[in-house]
């Protein structure tokens, strides 16, 4: 115990202090990038923990993209500088990295390929005028109406519309089951692929949600099977999805499994097996290596960088990089509204196909469908 | 208080006064990433703190702190976007929301303990997740964006400078009730509580009522930190409350020092910056906070805060300093200390008790009357302990009655028996080993309702008063059973003989009409013995009964007014101390030597008596 | 009818898994009182370490499994090793240093293994039964066999060697076990390294059903936790049994819940633990510590 004098002095000193700092508000909220010098872009992803393999494709993607422009003299001869912040696929994080970039002067973001922390960092980067592009591909991240929220991929509702359509019509399925989860993924594509089969005017036999970290799916796949339906739609990340497809062939159900992106993957193929996996079509705004003739030239410039094949996400990551340095040529190294302008006047021919953004900030408003055979993703009929 | 060094008691003030500054200006010298990262740390250190008084404080593992974090942070952005109600109202709700599901999460800590108690509690975390990523109410996976700016009479709190005194005054005052909370009763109880559940409900403590404090305090600062976090992210998803984030919490709470208010701010500071500073390298934090983890509880359990004292700075003061045992010296404290209503007598009608179809009891009578002090002997195994441990209600007897001054109280627990004026000591000693003898002392005198701590918020004042009085009254009390000279120790530290005055005089404190007394003389030296006698002698003469179960027949004999004696779990014989020694079943019982009676030495107890002490079914 | 079997099938089979997780805290617990929060990633370590032998080394399944039992023993002594300090002192600072142990494990399986994780292929290439058009998995079969074996073969360890009823002495009075010459410490450090031996048969067998990352962990360890309480913890039948009950609650919760699965299983298991809190054959008293 101290005594009662000793605090008195203690509190005046302090209240006194508090009086004379209290004339003046602290602070200044933005810290302006500079016009000279290197152009500052952030990438930010989780480069830890469960989402780091996703992570780390979309930092070589932008990588890459950097290097690229950098070989030809960089922006209105200034060089573009990549910074690599971790997530941590944690939204607390991500907003102490969007106040980091906010102050370290940073031109704009590639990032994050979580919806949840582009959630979070939203309304800092959106006040501090700062372009950012997210692989995320939830709804929710077009309706946040900021301005300088760019996708640098097709929405849910893309992919779901697209393969619902090559099911429906081209292959003349009649029957539909879904299986997606109540992660942020899951519930995007759950939303998506309802309602584009409500507009063919086809209910599913079966809707049900299971949860990310569920591994057995004996109840629902049973359930599907008395329904005997066409098609399975599988609307869950890579390894999740691996596990249903797995457990509904040992149960002896034969339908076709459906679904959007994570399908697409080698995770997926190897999760499920791949005898069960053949046969899956996918819904991708990015086929193969061997497409096109660009896509061609992005795998050798990404397997000469990096020593590893390239695949989806490092060529999103690789097209919405280019395009904001192709904005940045535009504005000639000036960031804020002036690029984000100059992102949406863009008529960028990328990996994934024609940009294109509309005022939502969506890109690419198709997909193609593939289809899984001998272990590999190669283009549907 | 006043032998502190007149430097410390300087240096204090100026110390704070130190860091207050520091605090305010604090806004002044950085930039908008370090305020930002100063923003979330000082929500999780208001969490920290919550933690620190459920963990530390009440020794109540609680791994939902995240869950009361969560509830606060979405109920808010619920209330504010969905119902549009302003952000202060829609608080007011939010906090409401955290209590009732601290109460929720409470409610099994009043039948498991320990890792039960984690393992519900990370189940009930878990629960939450569940239903924040599926309900369409917190908008699933998505989250909830677009949480108001909170307004504050025409402050702009959107800046992150200014939200930081606003986040500092909460803080602040969170930290000086959380320390208010633990300097004064409540506090006290908790941790006489987290140290031994069962002699603090023995001793007037309503433990049920003083756990379920504890998580509805704990969940206060859950939704107050939520309510913060709301504010400044104005954003919530399921990701924002994992069990990840609950571990790096509990993190800080031990390598602060879960036992310390300070240490548990201090942990949450210096790992919320570790975990800033490491950001590149998220995986290898990670493990360094694990290990961290590790070597704090082997290493320095009292974490931060305690490596001073563990490093042996600061003053520690031991065998040299440590004083001397007085004599007793009764005066006004005891007498004061002693019930008014006087001394009660006991009755015991056929009281039987069977663990597991094992008969510890059977058919026991005995009768107490007011005033006297009546001997409990027989041989080892003979149902002694047990016959106390249902008359001070921490067994239910399975047939038979009793009642306390003429009131009968057989299906009263520990708590409502000591509140009736039955005190107990225990064989084994449980004299709480965190709290000084002061402290100890301190508890027992306190007769107020752990209920009633809403006067910690109606009226501290009160609270401060009372715990005046009950300071003076310890001082005098501690004095007069010759002990103050250990006031300021933790008892483990004392010698036997004193760790048994100290029990002593706390059962005293409660201020009862029947002290049950087991086996006090256990492990006392020729001296203490008679100090004893005499001390159990004047107690009785100011007014209480006293029961005594004994081992040292050389006392019994010469302090009881009456002898009972048992076996095999019943009374053999009942009488003078003259009567039951000539007793021709009692000389059996004792393998037919008398004089093995009489020459029964104290520590010759090696083997504990059936279902002696810490048997279950302990009534809490 | 049938979408109940086959829920039950499916429940089974990863209760088996949960049951040989259960069986390992059971055994650690009813020895020396100590709850292992780690033991999940113990078992997530074992998975690990199984897939590395297997797929990479290429060697048998069985003795992949093999090796990675003896890593995770050792690595379970390491752990009792370093909490052996505390062991008899404060239950609670145990609980929360095995926590510390669980997260440094999950990260370091990070460090070693990647966060991608890695799908292990089953050794078993024989098509699955078919009865009554139930189809019962030849794998599951396996795990379900070996769960049970290990059990009966734990029970026999126990009550007819030596080193067993030593340890079963211990875990009834450690005092008069050292009183009639019973190494405790290393009583203890045998139970620890066998239940980290469990943990890794667990993990072990989980990797072809499932998927080896480094949350496995988190995963199974909640839930064999869940069964060893349900179980009646300490006991060792009764973690066969909580582990079968967790799987098929929790199968049946996926199928009639769906998202909201977790948060009936975990409020379900609350309630349990509240009215039973020693379990479906709980014997001894409800805190041992």
């Amino acid at each position: 115990m101290v005594t009662s004098r000793h605090w008195f002095v203690a509190l005046a000193t302090g209240s006194l202090l508090a009086a004379a700092t209290a004339c003046a508000a602290p602070g200044s909220d933005s810290g302006s990038s500079s016009s000279s010098g290197p152009i500052k872009i952030a990438v930010v992803d989780a480069q830890s923990g469960q989402l780091s393999s996703l992570g780390a494709w979309e930092l070589k993607g932008a990588k890459l993209a950097v290097q690229q422009v950098n070989a030809k003299g960089g922006i209105d001869g200034r060089k573009v500088k990549l910074s690599v912040f971790d997530d941590q696929g944690d939204p607390t994080t991500g907003t102490s990295i969007a106040r980091k970039i906010v102050s370290g002067g940073y031109t704009a973001m590639i990032g994050t390929a979580e919806s949840a922390v582009t959630q979070a960092m939203n309304p800092i980067l959106k006040s501090a005028k700062i372009p950012s592009i997210t692989s995320g591909q939830a709804t929710a991240i077009t309706e946040l109406g900021s301005p300088y929220q760019f996708l640098n991929g097709p929405t849910s509702a893309t992919y779901d519309n697209t393969l619902e359509e090559y099911l429906t019509k081209t292959k003349s399925f009649k029957t539909f089951a879904m299986i997606t989860n109540n992660g942020g993924y899951g519930v995007g594509e759950h939303d998506a692929f309802t309602a584009a089969l409500k507009a063919s005017g086809i209910e599913p036999v079966v809707n049900d949600v299971v949860t990310p970290d569920q591994k057995d799916f004996s109840a629902v796949l049973t359930k599907i099977r008395s329904k005997k339906p066409d098609v399975l739609f599988i609307g869950t990340e890579e390894v999740e999805a691996g596990l249903i497809a797995k457990q509904a062939r040992q149960l002896g159900l034969t339908a076709v499994f459906a679904g959007s992106a994570p399908l697409s993957t080698p995770v997926y193929v190897q999760t499920a097996g791949a005898d069960v996996a053949d046969g899956t079509l996918v819904s991708t705004p990015y086929l193969s290596n061997d497409a096109t003739e660009a896509s061609k030239a992005f795998a050798a410039a990404y397997q000469k960088a990096f020593g590893e094949t390239a695949e989806l996400h490092g060529a999103k990551s690789y097209d919405g990089t280019s395009i904001f340095l192709a904005a940045l040529k535009q504005t000639k190294g000036k960031g804020g509204l002036a690029m984000a302008d100059a992102v949406r006047a863009e008529k960028y021919d990328g990996l994934l196909g024609s940009f294109d953004f509309d005022d939502k900030g969506v890109g690419i408003h198709q997909t193609v469908i593939g289809v899984i055979s001998g272990g590999k993703l190669g283009p549907a009929s | 208080m006043s032998r502190r060094p007149l430097t410390r008691s300087i240096a204090r003030p100026a110390l704070w006064v130190v860091v207050g500054v520091v605090l305010l200006a604090l806004p002044y010298t950085v930039g908008p990433y370090p305020i930002h990262v100063v923003d979330v740390t000082l929500v999780f250190a208001v969490l920290a703190i919550g933690l620190g008084m459920a963990l530390g404080l009440a020794g109540q593992i609680n791994l939902a702190q995240i869950a009361f974090f969560g509830i606060g942070a979405y109920v808010l952005a619920i209330v504010t976007t969905d119902a549009g109600w302003g952000f202060w109202a829609a608080a007011v709700v939010s906090l409401l929301a955290s209590v009732v599901a601290g109460l929720a999460v409470g409610v099994p800590a009043l039948r498991v303990q320990s890792h039960y108690l984690g393992i519900v509690t990370l189940g009930l975390a878990l629960a939450f997740t569940s239903w924040v990523t599926n309900s369409s109410v917190t908008q699933g996976a998505n989250g909830i964006s677009n949480i108001p700016v909170p307004p504050l009479l025409g402050v702009d709190l959107s800046s992150e400078y200014l939200y930081y005194y606003l986040e500092l005054v909460v803080f602040v005052a969170g930290l000086a009730f959380a320390l208010f909370v633990v300097r004064t009763r409540l506090g006290r109880r908790m941790r006489a509580m987290r140290d031994d559940a069962i002699a603090a409900g023995a001793l007037g403590a309503d433990v049920r009522v003083l756990r379920l404090l504890a998580f509805t305090v704990s969940s206060v600062y859950g939704g107050v930190a939520g309510i913060l976090y709301a504010g400044l992210i104005r954003y919530v998803s399921p990701d924002s409350f994992t069990i990840s984030t609950m571990f790096l919490l509990l993190a800080m709470v031990v390598i602060g020092g879960r036992q310390s208010i300070v240490g548990c701010v201090l942990g949450a500071v210096v790992l919320s910056l570790a975990r800033e500073w490491l950001t590149d390298f998220a995986t290898y934090a990670q493990l360094g906070y694990g290990l961290v983890v590790v070597l704090a509880v082997v290493f320095a359990p009292t974490g931060l805060a305690g490596l001073p004292a563990r490093l042996g700075l600061g003053r520690r003061r031991d065998g040299a300093e440590r004083g001397a045992l007085h004599d007793f010296v009764p005066g006004p404290a005891t007498a004061a200390a002693v019930s008014d209503a006087g001394p009660a007598d006991l009755q015991v009608e056929g009281i039987g008790k069977t663990f597991r179809g094992l008969r510890a009891l059977h058919e026991v009578r005995l009768s107490v009357p007011a005033g006297a002090i009546k001997g409990v002997v027989g041989p080892n195994g003979s149902g002694k302990t047990t016959l106390l441990n249902v008359v001070s209600g921490l067994y239910t007897p399975s047939t038979g009655e009793y009642a306390v001054g003429g009131v009968r109280a057989t299906a009263l627990g520990p708590t409502a028996l000591s509140r009736h004026g039955v005190a107990r000591t225990f064989q084994n000693l449980r004299l709480f080993a965190d709290l000084t003898v002061r402290d100890n002392v301190l508890f027992a005198l306190d007769r107020s309702r752990s209920a009633a701590s809403a006067e910690y918020l109606v009226w501290p004042v009160g609270v401060v008063r009372d715990e005046r009085r009950l300071r003076a009254e310890a001082e005098e009390l501690l004095a007069e059973f010759g002990i103050a000279d250990f006031a300021d120790l933790a008892p483990r530290s004392l010698p036997y003989g004193i760790q048994r005055r100290v029990e002593l005089a706390r059962a005293v404190a409660t201020g009862p009409r029947i002290l049950l007394l087991d086996e006090p003389a256990a492990g006392l030296n020729g001296q203490e013995v008679a100090q004893l006698a005499q001390i159990v002698r004047t107690i009785r003469d100011r007014g209480v009964t006293v029961v005594l179960v004994e081992h040292n027949m050389g006392l019994v004999m010469s302090l009881c007014d009456e002898v009972a004696v048992l076996a095999n779990g019943s009374v053999i014989a009942d009488g003078t101390p003259e009567q039951v020694v000539a007793d021709p079943a009692v000389v059996e019982a004792y393998l037919g030597d008398s004089s093995q009676l009489r020459d029964l030495v104290p520590d010759q107890r090696t083997i504990r008596e059936a279902a002696g002490d810490d048997a279950e079914e302990v009534r809490a | 009818m049938q979408v109940t079997l086959q829920t039950l099938v499916g429940g089974l089979t990863l209760g088996a898994i949960y049951a040989l997780v259960a069986l390992g805290f059971s055994l650690v617990y009813r020895t020396m009182g100590l709850v292992n929060f780690a033991h999940g990633q113990v078992a997530m370590i074992g998975a690990f370490t199984m897939s590395t032998f297997y797929m990479t080394a290429k060697l048998p399944f069985v003795l992949a499994i093999g090796i990675a039992v003896v890593v995770t023993a050792v690595l379970g002594l390491v752990i009792e090793r370093v909490l052996r300090p505390l062991e008899g002192k404060d239950f609670d600072l145990m609980l929360i240093g095995t926590i510390g142990f669980g997260v440094m494990l999950e990260a370091l399986a990070v460090v070693v293994w990647g966060a991608t994780g890695r799908a292990v292929p089953s050794p078993l290439h024989t098509a699955p039964l078919s009865v009554a058009g139930l189809k019962i998995q030849t794998y599951s079969l396996l795990v379900l066999v070996v769960a049970l074996v290990t059990t009966a073969m734990l029970v026999g360890f126990l009550h007819r060697t030596r080193v067993g009823a030593a340890m079963q002495a211990v875990a009834m009075d450690p005092e008069a076990a050292t009183s009639v010459g019973i190494h405790v410490g290393r009583s203890n450090a045998i139970a620890f390294a066998i239940g980290a031996g469990l943990a890794a048969l667990a993990g072990g067998l989980a990797g072809p059903m499932l998927y080896v990352n480094a949350t496995l962990g988190s995963t199974i360890g909640i839930k064999g936790f869940a069964a060893a309480i349900l179980g009646g913890f300490g006991n060792i039948t009764g973690a066969i049994v909580g582990g079968l009950g967790i799987g098929v609650l929790d199968a049946f919760a996926a199928g009639r819940f769906g998202g909201y699965s977790d948060l009936v299983v975990f409020l379900l298991f609350a309630v349990l633990i509240m009215v039973r809190p020693t379990g479906i054959f709980g014997e001894r008293t409800v805190n041992r510590a």
